[in-house]
């Protein structure tokens, strides 16, 4: 009977894909926004803090810009498991999530600047019916975080090649929560696991970057932002699990955020017109398995600790922007972009907490400027993600067919001095 | 210039008719694959049979289960889930549910209250799995099998309150009322039936002290009856064998268990059972038949006797070592002991088995039916589990499923568990594949949620 054991702790928590690639938040300013987060080589704007930190050296005076950007996702399943009719359809309960993002930055001497970002970085989730089909992979999966990134942006002294900016920067998780909830099916009546984590001490990582600027027309960049683990502590509820589980226990997990390198091109090939594209590339290969660690024995799970197999792969992304301020229009500045997004989750992990899959992402912004000193930044940014059909999928996951699209308006100001 | 403008309002354009198309929420039909079901037509599938084929489990038929009834299982890989009616009971159930209330220790008790049918307007149902049911209730000519008189009369001695809550109160108003009819009025285009088990079984579990067992002859005539039945819808039919007695926990798994704990041994040189005591080893007796007697290696305490070796082992019954405090009859099934041959109690159970397959698998094979051995198939995992010492059983997607409580089978021992129908859907797919030269995927039973149940605080409450 040990076994019955066994095969709960098997399949019992699986929820692991919530901090996959559809978690990582790009849209960290409504101006890159615009450009569809092109951003790396680009050097006008505060929130190069955190698409670049040596852009910052090109800010002069001081710069302050505040915004923020819904993101709306949508995603229905449906059914191809043997849980329930083939073909049943269920939607998540639509759910806007505000990212905001704030930037300020201070020109110290004529090549050296420095500035604070404040941005959230990963986050989003997804919020199943109760009572669905895949109740036992997971009903609501929630992850928010926020980071504060100061940061200084250096010019190197003329050396007659071109233009040199380098930066870097402190990058620190201070605010962070989880929520993961999942029907646990491996009893009758059913009960409901509850796990409501939060950021347990600050975690800390760094950004480099390097922009190059051989002529006017023309500017390399390159940046990388290092891992954050980041650890999250909380409390598990166990409602309705009156046979094998404590009412409630701590638990804590370890969670590394992804390392990332962007190299960028922007290029000017004429007047008032800006183009860009960066490739992005994320180290998730590093995320292979998920361990929630309970400070107590849980009977049902057979010990103290779930580990859960993830086995990511790395994934790359494509952005391109453009940017025209010769409209004819005083003040006006219009942008569009495009972008393609590979994701993280091998088919066999794809599970209802984050139904991530590659993704081709539109991008349309604009800015007014009001005064010589206030901008208004508009963007707005849609994703289409690809359907996509996941059999033969891992314990805790569920076959069927997952379409996924969101809408993600965002305005913002922005301040020079 | 004013290409670039062209430019940048055509992605702005594009962008705006996404957003628009973004209405409509999924991107295309999902295109379902239609299974490959051979010369099968599963358009309108009738289940026959017993509990086991009404996804009864833990002693009990309830929701919960049923969803995990086999045959629903096969019409959900078949895509026929929809119109696949079950006559559900909300949990928990017809009653007497074994329940887990431990996990460390393992502790289990009878959960008392009862649900309630929730959607008898369906009739009749594609799911005619009656708890209960023998093989003349198939047919029931002249009402030879008193169906009448077990569905409805509750003065009954064999009342089985399942016939009303599964069979159309218009066929149980008839006066030779059976399942065929209710079969027949669906036009079935597949049949799978399976009922035979409780023509032994009955007489199994209580020691062979209950019902008695259907003579093989009359099996044989009322299988033959039956089976031209089904085959005059015109339907596909895939019928199975009744697995013999010994391969399930109900029989075999307390003896197990005793031993493990020691508190019961087999001496080789005596040829006996002795149960352990602080003063030495003494035979164990059993009341049988021919009066009480010593147990022997093909005696078995059944699972019901649990309660009855609780009480000896907390001193509150007498050890059963001496003739007059024998174990009492309805809780072994005793095998032979010298007797006239093939009269104890699982020689007689086992001999009707061997001879209700032999026909089974003669009219399958005669009658163009697909033939689900599941004697064959228990026969094989039994035989894993007790070569390996009780580690191995079933093994399929990565899982082990041993033929103990808990795992292959529910809590009652007789009865599988949602993932052990899941097998059962699994090797009828098989069978059904073989014969109709079919496709039908199999289920992944990993996936299977166990769905063991549990007594929550709140019905404890109620109690």
């Amino acid at each position: 009977m040990r076994k019955i054991i066994v095969t709960i702790c098997l399949v019992f928590l699986a929820s692991g894909s919530a901090f996959a690639g559809g978690f990582t938040i790009y849209e960290a300013s409504v101006r890159a926004n615009g450009m569809m987060g092109a951003f790396a080589a680009y050097a006008d704007h505060v929130s190069t803090i955190y698409y670049n930190p040596a852009g910052l050296s090109k800010l002069e005076g001081i710069h302050i810009s505040g915004g923020a950007t819904i993101i709306a996702p949508r995603s229905t399943f449906r059914n191809l498991s043997s849980l329930g009719p083939v073909g049943t359809r269920t939607a998540t309960k639509g759910q806007n999530f505000l990212v905001p993002n704030f930037y300020g930055s201070y020109q110290i001497t004529d090549n050296l600047t420095a500035g604070i970002g404040i941005y959230a970085p990963f986050g989003l989730g997804t919020k199943w019916p109760a009572d669905w089909v895949g109740r036992g992979s997971a009903i609501e999966t929630s992850i928010e975080t926020l980071f504060a990134n100061p940061a200084i942006g250096y010019t190197l002294p003329d050396m007659g090649i071109g233009e040199i900016r380098i930066g870097a920067g402190l990058r620190v998780a201070f605010h962070g929560k989880v929520k993961l909830s999942r029907a646990v099916t491996s009893f009758t009546p059913e009960g409901t696991f509850v796990l409501d984590g939060e950021l347990k001490e600050p975690a800390f990582g760094y950004n480099i970057g390097l922009q190059y600027e051989p002529m006017e027309e023309v500017t390399l960049g390159f940046t990388y932002k290092s891992e954050v683990t980041t650890k999250f502590e909380g409390d598990a509820t166990f409602a309705n699990l009156d046979v094998g589980f404590p009412d409630k226990a701590t638990g804590g997990a370890e969670i590394t955020l992804p390392s990332s390198f962007v190299a960028a091109l922007n290029l000017k090939p004429v007047a008032g017109l800006t183009t860009e594209l960066d490739v992005v590339w994320w180290g998730w290969s590093s995320y292979d398995e998920l361990a929630i660690q309970f400070d107590e024995a849980v009977p049902a799970l057979g010990g103290s600790t779930i580990t859960n197999e993830r086995n990511y792969k790395n994934a790359i992304q494509f952005r391109f922007g453009a940017e025209y301020d010769r409209l004819g229009i005083e003040g006006l500045t219009i942008r569009a972009g495009v972008g393609h997004d590979s994701n993280p989750i091998r088919d066999r992990y794809v599970d209802p907490t984050l139904p991530d899959s590659d993704r081709w992402l539109f991008s349309g912004g604009l800015t007014y400027s009001l005064t010589n000193y206030l901008d208004i930044d508009a963007s707005y940014i849609f994703i289409r993600a690809n359907q996509r059909k996941v059999t033969n999928t891992h314990e805790g996951a569920i076959d069927g067919v997952y379409t996924t699209y969101a809408n993600l308006p965002g305005l913002g100001l922005t301040l020079k001095l | 210039m004013n290409y670039l403008t062209y430019y940048s309002k055509k992605l702005l354009t594009l962008t705006l008719l996404l957003v628009l198309a973004s209405s409509c929420k999924d991107y295309s039909e999902l295109d379902i694959e239609p299974v490959e079901t051979g010369n099968a037509d599963f358009s309108t599938y009738v289940a026959v049979g017993n509990s086991l084929t009404a996804g009864y489990q833990n002693d009990a038929l309830y929701q919960s289960a049923q969803e995990f009834s086999f045959p629903n299982l096969i019409a959900r890989q078949v895509n026929q889930a929809a119109s696949f009616s079950q006559p559900l009971i909300s949990n928990p159930g017809s009653g007497g549910r074994i329940e887990l209330v431990s996990l460390e220790p393992l502790v289990t008790s009878r959960n008392s209250s009862q649900g309630q049918p929730i959607n008898q307007q369906e009739k009749p149902f594609s799911n005619l799995g009656v708890p209960g049911a023998v093989l003349v209730d198939y047919l029931n000519p002249q009402n030879s099998g008193h169906l009448k008189e077990r569905a409805t009369n509750p003065e009954h001695p064999a009342f089985n309150p399942f016939y009303s809550i599964i069979m159309e109160d218009a066929e149980l108003a008839k006066e030779a009322p059976n399942l065929h009819n209710q079969v027949a009025k669906q036009s079935p285009t597949f049949i799978s039936f399976w009922l035979g088990n409780n023509d032994v079984l009955g007489f199994v579990t209580s020691g062979g002290e209950g019902q008695s067992i259907t003579p093989p002859a009359t099996f044989k005539q009322l299988y033959q009856g039956s089976a031209q039945a089904m085959a005059s819808t015109g339907a596909n039919v895939a019928v199975y064998t009744i697995p013999n007695v010994t391969s399930i926990p109900f029989v075999f798994y307390l003896r197990t268990q005793l031993e493990q704990q020691g508190a019961i041994a087999f001496n080789s040189e005596t040829q006996s059972y002795q149960l352990a005591t602080p003063e030495g080893s003494f035979d164990i007796y059993i009341e049988t038949d021919g009066g009480p007697r010593v147990m022997r290696q093909s005696d078995f305490p059944i699972l019901s006797a649990q309660a009855y070796f609780g009480k000896i082992q907390a001193g509150e019954a007498p050890l059963p070592i001496m003739p007059q405090d024998a174990i009492p009859d309805e809780l072994v099934l005793d095998g032979p002991a010298g007797g006239p041959a093939g009269s104890s109690e699982l020689e007689q159970a086992i001999g009707a088995i061997q001879r209700y397959n032999a026909a089974i698998a003669n009219i399958a094979s005669s009658s163009g039916f697909a033939l689900v051995d599941i004697n064959d198939i228990f026969g094989e995992i039994f035989a894993n589990f007790q070569e390996s010492g009780g580690t191995k059983g079933y093994q399929t997607d990565g899982i082990t499923l041993r033929p103990v409580p808990g795992e292959l089978f529910s809590f009652d021992g007789v009865h599988p568990t949602s993932r052990g129908s899941a097998v059962l859907a699994n090797e009828s797919i098989k069978a059904i594949n073989q014969t109709f030269g079919a496709n039908i995927p199999a289920i992944n039973v990993a996936k299977i949620p166990e769905g063991f149940p549990v007594t929550s605080e709140a019905s404890a409450s109620l109690r």
